[in-house]
């Protein structure tokens, strides 16, 4: 709430009488991982309560289009053709490794901002000037969790399970690199198909290979039946995961199984974070009864920088695009961010685990 | 041991491959009829029995419910499309596409009211336990799946071999118009097929669905698998497909063993298509 | 507006496969299911050249069509040894195997990563940059194609294939050569169908094996039906009818959610109807059944 106070004050709203500006997001509704558009959806209702509640001068507002794109490239392609060339929205946030890639060079050709609020691949770095990330890609947290599972788990040898897309294939190379630099060896990677629940075979050869560590490159109801699958199956060895475990479906599909699950983590934390992040946190969890995902809080502030932007005076993508790149150290609720010239954040990495059915610090 | 326990994952799916070889196989052989909507039989068995344990009704009446569901959506498909079909002197060709229609019909129905993501029939968690025979692991609920699946073997074929009803299903498969000159009513029987084939497809549904969870491409899959059994084990041999499936799911597991994991659903396909070119009879073929 | 010429570069391409796949399916009655994947070797071919060796766009058209050809004749022979409702299924476990390659010889495809950002097609410098100028040239490739296939159907190896659709024994017994027959026209409505790829792959930008599944051939096999088996202005109409119908939905602030399956349960509930009604199609291949 003192986020848009701040705001309020900073506003100097050039808009028309009851102009509407449109704002569109390509979101996972149906699909393999329809937990994801939910978290997004959700991270936009509140952050269009707080747009609403400060205002346009002479009553404008923004209208958020969802396209679904089932996290499938060709499904988003379809959506962002329809929100370019008929709803004509100048910025527009999606998620997916695969689709951000996918919408890259039409975003880019079409002189519209994509704000990617979830996908870490380390292509989109050089994906183009309008493509900007509030999350962190694999290159920060697939590294710490090589160095964390070398460093203090001490482990030697570790597999890694994956999902066959961008995503997967990001989080596997930099895991691999970083491990075997580090004095690790990678006794096997073993891919699955986006939104599997069948994950015998792997494990079948994953526990043939004996890792002290087992690194998952996934999404969280993959890495649920995953994790399940695996203690029904005995497969030994600690388990971590990417920062997309990190959500309440793992725990709700694993159940007992994923105790001593440890997952990678940025500063943002619902519970015991600064003030501005478990304001948040409560403010989610009274209308949801769950504590929002990193994913919710990044659609969130997604939603806030378009009518930030907007109130600067920005009107079409390039000028949104060029306010973007201005924005420095300012205080999100998922910490201090700002855009390198590549339209990416930084933030530092930690480590949760989970212990009696909930994700706590690792100690 | 690694193998050892591929085999054993082997047998776990291909008995269920087994259970769609005959389910499929029965209607077929029977009724030549290429039943392309049986894919969504099988799906829409699965969902409703996850969706009334859902609503929180007891697991064993939904189990059964479903499988009725079943077992009446297949008499009707028969009913209202085939047979009105045939009068009108319809090719099997135009038959097979207004199957193909209906099952995309039926199949996007479910992706309308169950969305994209996989469900899973919950039980108790006791028989999900994985318990270690020698440093093989199989969970009680894979037992039950092979055991399960050998025993409606068993029971097909007895079925088919001592019973009335039986006997004229293989009456009508092997000489349709002999069968009409007895007495026996082709259109009754066919009824009965498809009924006994949409229980069996309900059943190895529920069972994934337990086991893994259903998801809308289930359907699909099923259906060629078991197609896949029917040919390669022969049209009309009952224990022929029985045999391809197991062995299907058996090929499948060990071929990953030295193949990467992600070409596994193709090499079923290169069975298929092997034994479709060279050998359509099938392994211990009986009529093409 | 621009949009209104992309659905329209969209039914110039399926215009092509469908008048393709008629020729497999209407004239000579072999059902695949596998257009779809021919349709991928097309777009892939053209991809692969055009991204990573920088060949001309229309060059890469009949590179397209030679791997088509090239493929379709490995699988040809065999493949027509099967008969009837066989033959289906072996065109499905084609279309699958298709798919697995695309998706797992990522060297050569780059698996499920796809190819982003593929540049529009430039001749003499000038490059079709807008929907438009895209629309004008495809449905400059579109005719073409048309009017090949109108001519073969016309032509007496056409009038074969009707014979041999209609009763294969006794075109034998005249001294036909019907497997040659069934191979020729096999490759030619996969190559064709290799073309039709090549467009999409020009106009859409981005292509993944995820593009060109079973769903996506059983569509074209859908348009062909519904348009009317044997006729090639049915193929038009039928792939011009269920291409912009289903964008009317979206106008109908129908959720995409649930606009997607609701387009394929009509495309299903159609086929189901015509068969019953009207199976010869929207324009049926003669004038009275």
């Amino acid at each position: 709430m003192a986020c848009c106070v701040v705001l309020a004050f900073i506003c100097t709203g050039l808009a028309h009488p009851g102009e509407v500006y449109k704002m569109g997001t390509i979101a996972c509704v149906t699909g393999a991982i329809p937990q994801h558009g939910e978290y997004t959806l959700r991270g936009f209702e509140l952050a269009m309560e707080d747009i609403d509640g400060v205002g346009f001068i002479n009553g404008g507002r923004i209208e958020l289009i969802v396209e679904d794109g089932q996290n499938i490239p060709r499904v988003a392609l379809a959506g962002l053709n329809k929100l370019i060339n008929i709803d004509k929205v100048p910025y527009f946030e999606t998620v997916g490794s695969s689709v951000v890639l996918a919408c890259s060079p039409v975003a880019e050709s079409g002189k519209v901002v994509l704000m990617n609020t979830a996908a870490t691949n380390p292509k989109i770095r050089e994906a183009g000037d309008y493509i900007f990330s509030l999350i962190p890609g694999t290159a920060s947290e697939s590294k710490a969790a090589a160095e964390f599972g070398i460093k203090t788990l001490k482990a030697k040898k570790a597999s890694i399970l994956y999902v066959n897309n961008e995503y997967g294939h990001g989080a596997r190379d930099i895991f691999n690199n970083v491990f075997t630099k580090l004095g690790g060896n990678v006794a096997g990677k073993e891919i699955y198909d986006l939104g599997a629940t069948d994950f015998r075979t792997q494990l079948t050869k994953i526990r043939a290979q004996e890792p002290d560590l087992i690194y998952f490159g996934g999404h969280a109801n993959e890495c649920g039946r995953a994790i399940k699958q695996a203690k029904e199956l005995g497969v030994g060895g600690k388990w971590i995961g990417t920062v997309a475990t990190n959500a309440p479906e793992t725990l709700s599909i694993a159940g007992q199984a994923a105790e001593g699950l440890i997952a990678v983590a940025f500063p943002y934390d619902p519970v015991n974070g600064t003030p501005k992040m478990k304001n948040f946190g409560k403010r989610f969890k009274e209308r949801h009864g769950v504590l929002p995902t990193i994913y919710s809080a990044n659609s969130y502030i997604a939603g806030l920088l378009c009518a930030k932007a907007l109130w600067s005076g920005a009107r079409t993508g390039t000028e949104i695009k060029d306010y973007l790149y201005t924005v420095k150290d300012w205080d999100t609720v998922v910490g201090r961010i700002s855009f390198d010239k590549d339209g990416m954040v930084d933030l530092p990495c930690r480590y949760l685990v989970v212990k009696e059915g909930k994700f706590v610090p690792y100690e | 041991m690694l193998f050892l326990q591929l085999v054993a994952n082997g047998i776990i799916s291909g008995s269920v491959y087994a259970l769609l070889g005959l389910g499929f196989g029965i209607i077929y052989s029977t009724t030549r009829t290429f039943h392309f909507a049986h894919g969504a039989v099988y799906s829409i068995a699965g969902y409703f029995a996850f969706q009334l344990v859902f609503w929180k009704l007891q697991f064993s009446v939904s189990v059964i419910l479903s499988i009725m569901l079943a077992i009446l959506l297949g008499i009707a498909i028969e009913w209202s499309i085939y047979r009105p079909l045939r009068n009108i002197g319809a090719s099997a060709m135009e038959i097979l596409i207004s199957s193909l229609g209906l099952f995309i019909l039926l199949q996007n129905s479910i992706i309308i009211l169950w969305r994209s993501d996989p469900r899973v029939l919950p039980v108790a968690e006791i028989i999900r336990r994985g318990v270690s025979f020698g440093g093989i692991w199989l969970t009680l609920l894979q037992i039950i799946i092979v055991i399960t699946s050998f025993i409606l073997w068993i029971g097909l074929t007895l079925f088919m071999k001592h019973t009335k009803m039986g006997k004229a299903i293989r009456a009508l498969e092997n000489d349709p118009e002999m069968t009409e000159i007895v007495g026996i009513d082709p259109e009754r029987i066919r009824l009965a097929v498809y009924g006994l084939g949409s229980a069996l497809a309900a059943i190895s549904a529920i069972l994934m669905t337990i086991d893994m969870g259903i998801d809308p491409n289930a359907g699909i899959m099923a259906l060629l698998i078991g197609v896949i059994a029917v040919i390669v084990g022969g049209t009309g041999n009952y224990t022929g497909t029985a045999l391809a499936g197991l062995l299907l799911g058996i090929a499948e597991n060990i071929g990953i063993w030295k193949i990467p994991s992600e070409w596994k659903s193709s090499m079923a396909f290169g069975v298929l298509v092997i034994f479709i070119v060279f050998r359509p009879t099938g392994i211990l073929g009986k009529k093409a | 507006m621009e949009y209104i010429f992309y659905i329209l570069i969209m039914v110039n391409t399926y215009i092509v496969l469908a008048v393709s796949l008629n020729l497999l399916l209407g004239f000579t009655g072999l059902i695949s299911i596998a257009h779809a994947g021919f349709m991928a070797i097309g777009a892939y071919t053209t991809t692969i050249f055009l991204v990573r060796y920088g060949i001309n766009f229309f060059l890469t058209i009949p590179l397209g069509i030679l791997m088509a050809v090239a493929i379709s004749a490995l699988i040809a022979f065999p493949s027509l040894r099967v008969k009837g409702e066989h033959y289906i299924i072996a065109s499905f476990g084609f279309q699958i195997i298709i798919y697995s390659i695309l998706l797992n010889w990522v060297s050569l495809t780059r698996g499920p990563f796809g190819f982003a950002a593929i540049p529009r097609p430039t001749i003499f410098g000038y490059v079709f940059s807008t929907y438009f100028s895209y629309f004008i040239m495809s449905s400059v490739v579109m005719l073409a194609c048309v009017a090949f296939c109108w001519h073969l159907s016309k032509s007496p190896f056409g009038l074969i294939l009707k014979a041999i659709r209609e009763d294969e024994i006794s075109i034998a017994a005249a001294g036909k050569n019907v497997t040659y027959y069934k191979v020729v026209v096999f490759i030619t409505g996969c190559a064709i169908a290799a073309v039709a790829g090549s467009l999409y792959a020009g106009v859409i930008s981005f292509i993944d094996p995820f593009c060109f599944t079973v769903h996506d051939s059983i569509f074209i096999l859908a348009v062909v039906i519904i348009g009317g088996t044997g006729n090639i202005a049915g193929s038009m109409v039928g792939a011009f009818v269920l291409i912009t119908l289903p964008e009317i939905l979206k106008f109908l602030q129908v959720s995409e959610t649930v606009a997607g399956p609701l387009r394929q349960m009509i495309y299903g509930a159609l086929l189901v109807l015509f068969m019953r009604f009207r199976p010869q199609g929207l324009l049926p291949e003669y004038k009275k059944r």
